[in-house]
């Protein structure tokens, strides 16, 4: 994985077609976050936006993940800037 | 619950528990290890499935139990209560694993490693199963074995399990690992946390409990409002819980923060673990050949048309094709009853087998090829992958009656059958919205009553065309499957308003890689459900069947309509051609026969109730139908084959249900059925909760009698008020 020039972090939902990025935080009710962490939308995980929308749909390791959250749950995103 | 008995004697027999994440093979890989022989049951008390297979392995016999696919050992409910309770022996009907397989995905490894990091710290012997060994290849994936074995301190195993690759070597790794010391699980929390598990269990054992493992006690701590926490003494429970909730703060004053540490530190473990063992390609910026099929499939405008088209053709092709198999099993059925009647003289016996079995039974079997169709499609829709899509592209119509996509699932296999439906509601977390899933799932149109269905449009509804080119049979049968669906819509806004009132749930869920269905998973599905409906039209439909007859052969005297039968039948070979005799006789025992059925239990019965029903333009006939069918409503077919072939209302010439209904009239002379009487009998079916078994297993999810009964009151009045206006209102247009 290339470095990041600058970084940038935004929730995971205003990620745009195609961008990437690191889970740096995952923000929800306690059960809840354990569900998104077993299911892989955990820290330090890297994913991508395939399809945005509502509900949209996630890369993670090659596997897709439809994904809708609730006003309660915010993952955050450090955007990878373009990479190589 | 009690440590379960494992006879030493047996030494050769092996208890082995098989575990994985959903999606990565189990049941292929079971499958393959146990040939398909398997044993299937509900474990006691809760809605899990137990499966259970034999096989023999290099003279020693392994007994496999298939736990539910989980990504996880965090029990937060009873149902995931079971898995545990099966690993741990304390499961009363089976005894206690001697080993563990756990089965991942090769090409997810890192994300399934999860359980299998909880597993070992159960400290059983156990075999890692690197499953999907070809797809991991395919993408390029490396994983060196060696060397995972080494750090994982486990035996591993590569396997394809579609292909049977390497099968047998997860049966040797089975019987090696019993015999091998089991290495130590990890210590991967901090000492302050196992300090006070240990605590725990200390506090426990004052308090009057059992001794339990280990691996519960964690559990307890870790899972905030788990099962784990009910499975004490009621006493207790409110202490415990205060116990708990005083060591996890302490726990995190040091750092230790439940439940977020878990996951954590078991996935740092799993990283740490792969790092340098597996490989994987750079990047999956490119898109893959699912890509470029959700592209089309999960686009807002696209997506829904290819959904529409989809169950449209499903319907047009179940109607199509299903003809040819109907006439071949009613030419059968016929064949049958001509033959009894060429062998038996008219009498009481004859009359049980002909009108009662014959026509009975016969009249709901005819429709196993229908049924085997649905499910078919049912299945290869899911096992290809489109089913996940097709929840991905409901979530947001389902989002705004405030369900999610997760809904989805359950309600699409309720067409199939509701029962296996209202199971599935299982994958929904939030309990609010599984319930409302669950009681509207009943109103999905069920394969039982598509031969309602199929015989009243087949028998009633004109083969024309609409607009010229869209058959109109057809057209109606897709619309009796979109009317439970939609009435679904409001039933779910307001439960969801009224008695689940909460937010909308979030949704994630794995979209799996498109493939080609597999024809042994297909086949296997559908063998199970034509097997249970066969099984139920030869106990449940056989009974009523029989007791509908009953009613409607006694207390009246049947002599004198044998003696017409016997000169009817004498004369047909004595002399064929007085045709005017034979009409007059026959006109004469037709007119005896219903008079006799009137007079029967059921026709006083009937009597009594055809007020009720008269409104949606039934006869009293109708109206027991439908009231006999309220165990289960593929009986209706059964029952009506038998009240009408006994109220002398078959025709001669051809003895089959439908042109007996076509022939049906009321008393004065009019025909019973038309277009409106149909359709009000189909809309009745398609809305009322005829099925004794889905109220049963409603009962059973939601523990309570409750809410069978409310499911039972709505669906049933909706069913009465739904069929009313139908019939009043086409009459009113089609006269
Ligand atoms: N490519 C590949 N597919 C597999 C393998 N094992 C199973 N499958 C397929 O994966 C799908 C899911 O399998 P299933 O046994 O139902 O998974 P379960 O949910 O874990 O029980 C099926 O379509 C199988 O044919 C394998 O080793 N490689």
């Amino acid at each position: 994985m290339s470095v990041a020039t600058t970084t940038q972090v935004v929730p995971l939902d205003l990620l745009q077609a195609h961008e990437s990025g690191q889970i740096l935080e995952v923000v929800a009710p306690n059960e809840w976050t354990h569900r998104l962490q077993e299911l892989g939308l955990r820290e330090g995980v890297t994913i991508r936006m395939v399809k945005t929308g509502e509900p949209c749909i996630l890369a993670i390791d090659g596997h897709r993940f439809s994904y809708r959250c609730d006003p309660s749950t915010m993952i955050m995103v450090e955007l990878a800037e373009s990479i190589a | 619950m009690s440590d379960s008995v494992t006879t030493p004697s047996e030494s050769s027999r092996l208890t082995v528990a098989l575990i994985g994440n959903p999606n990565t093979g189990k049941s292929t890989l079971f499958n393959a290890l146990c040939g398909g022989q398997a044993r299937v049951g509900n474990f006691p008390g809760v809605t899990v499935e137990k499966k259970v297979g034999q096989y023999q392995f290099k003279e020693r016999d392994i007994t496999l139990i298939d736990l539910p696919g989980t990504y996880s050992l965090s029990p937060r409910s009873a149902d995931e209560m079971v898995s545990v309770d099966v690993l741990l022996g304390r499961q009363d009907d089976i005894p206690k694993p001697q080993a563990v397989v756990c089965i991942v995905d090769s090409s997810n490894l890192e994300r399934n490693l999860y359980v299998f990091s909880q597993i070992r710290d159960l400290n059983l012997p156990t075999v890692l199963v690197l499953n999907m060994w070809d797809l991991a290849k395919n993408r390029g994936i490396t994983i060196d074995v060696d060397e995972l074995r080494q750090r994982l301190g486990v035996t591993v195993v590569m396997t394809s399990a579609h292909r049977q690759d390497g099968i047998e070597a997860v049966s040797e790794a089975i019987i090696q690992v019993v015999e091998d010391e089991v290495t130590p699980p990890p210590r991967l929390f901090p000492e302050a946390f196992y300090a006070e598990v240990e605590k725990l269990s200390a506090w426990l054992v004052e308090h009057g409990e059992e001794p339990a493992h280990f691996y519960l006690h964690e559990r307890m701590l870790l899972d905030v409002r788990g099962a784990s926490e009910e499975a004490t003494n009621k006493e207790n429970t409110l202490q415990l819980k205060e116990y708990l909730g005083e060591t996890r703060l302490r726990l995190a004053a040091e750092g230790c923060r439940i439940p977020a540490i878990e996951t954590k530190l078991r996935y740092n473990w799993i990283r740490e673990k792969l790092d340098g063992v597996m490989v994987r390609p750079a990047s999956d910026q490119t898109l893959s050949t699912s890509d470029r099929i959700d592209k089309i499939v999960t686009h807002r405008f696209s997506g829904i048309l290819v959904f529409a088209l989809l169950m449209f053709l499903v319907f047009q092709a179940i109607y199509t094709w299903s003809g040819p198999f109907m006439n071949l099993v009613e030419g059968g059925q016929n064949f049958i009853s001509t033959t009894v009647e060429g062998w038996m003289p008219p009498g009481t016996l004859r009359s049980l087998l002909v009108d009662g079995l014959i026509a009975g039974v016969g009249s709901v079997i005819i429709f196993l090829p229908q049924i085997v169709m649905l499910f078919a499609f049912i299945a290869i829709m899911e096992d290809c992958g489109y089913m996940a899509r097709a929840a991905f592209l409901m979530d947001k119509l389902m989002t705004k009656i405030g369900l999610s996509g997760k809904s989805f699932l359950p309600l699409m296999s309720s067409f199939a059958c509701a029962i296996p439906g209202v199971m599935a509601t299982r994958v929904i977390e939030n309990r609010r919205d599984r319930m409302v899933t669950m009681l509207v799932a009943p109103l999905m149109s069920c394969s039982a009553r598509l031969p309602v269905y199929i015989l009243m449009i087949y028998t009633f509804i004109p083969a024309s065309f609409i607009f010229g080119w869209l058959p109109l049979q057809g057209t109606v049968l897709f619309a009796m499957y979109a009317l439970g669906t939609l009435i679904a819509i409001p039933i779910a806004w307001i439960l969801k308003k009224t008695f689940f009132k909460g937010e909308t749930p979030p949704f994630v869920m794995e979209l799996p890689p498109y493939k080609w269905p597999s024809p042994r998973i297909v086949f296997d599905r559908v063998y199970d459900r034509a097997k249970a409906f066969v099984v139920r039209a030869g106990t449940l439909i056989f009974s009523v069947t029989v007791l509908v007859w009953a009613l409607s052969y006694f207390p009246s005297d049947h002599s004198e309509l044998h003696n017409l039968s016997i000169q009817m039948e004498t004369i047909e070979v004595t002399a064929p051609a007085e045709q005017e005799t034979l009409d007059q006789l026959s006109d004469q025992h037709n007119l005896l026969a219903g008079k006799l059925i009137r007079e029967s239990y059921l026709g006083r019965m009937g009597v009594a109730i055809e007020p009720v029903v008269k409104p949606l333009g039934w006869d009293w006939r109708i109206g027991i139908g439908a009231l006999a069918s309220f165990p289960a409503r593929e009986v209706v077919i059964a029952t009506l084959g038998t009240i009408f072939s006994l109220g002398g209302d078959t025709d001669e010439e051809n003895p089959g249900l439908r042109s007996t209904l076509a022939a049906a009239t009321w008393p004065d002379g009019r025909p019973l059925f038309t277009v409106p009487v149909a359709l009000s009998i189909m809309v009745f079916f398609a809305l009322c909760a005829q099925c004794g078994a889905t109220l049963m297993v409603i009962r059973r999810e939601t523990n309570s009698w409750r809410w069978p009964i409310f499911t039972f009151t709505y669906m049933t009045v909706l069913a009465y008020v739904a069929a009313f206006l139908t019939y009043q209102i086409g009459t009113a247009i089609g006269g």
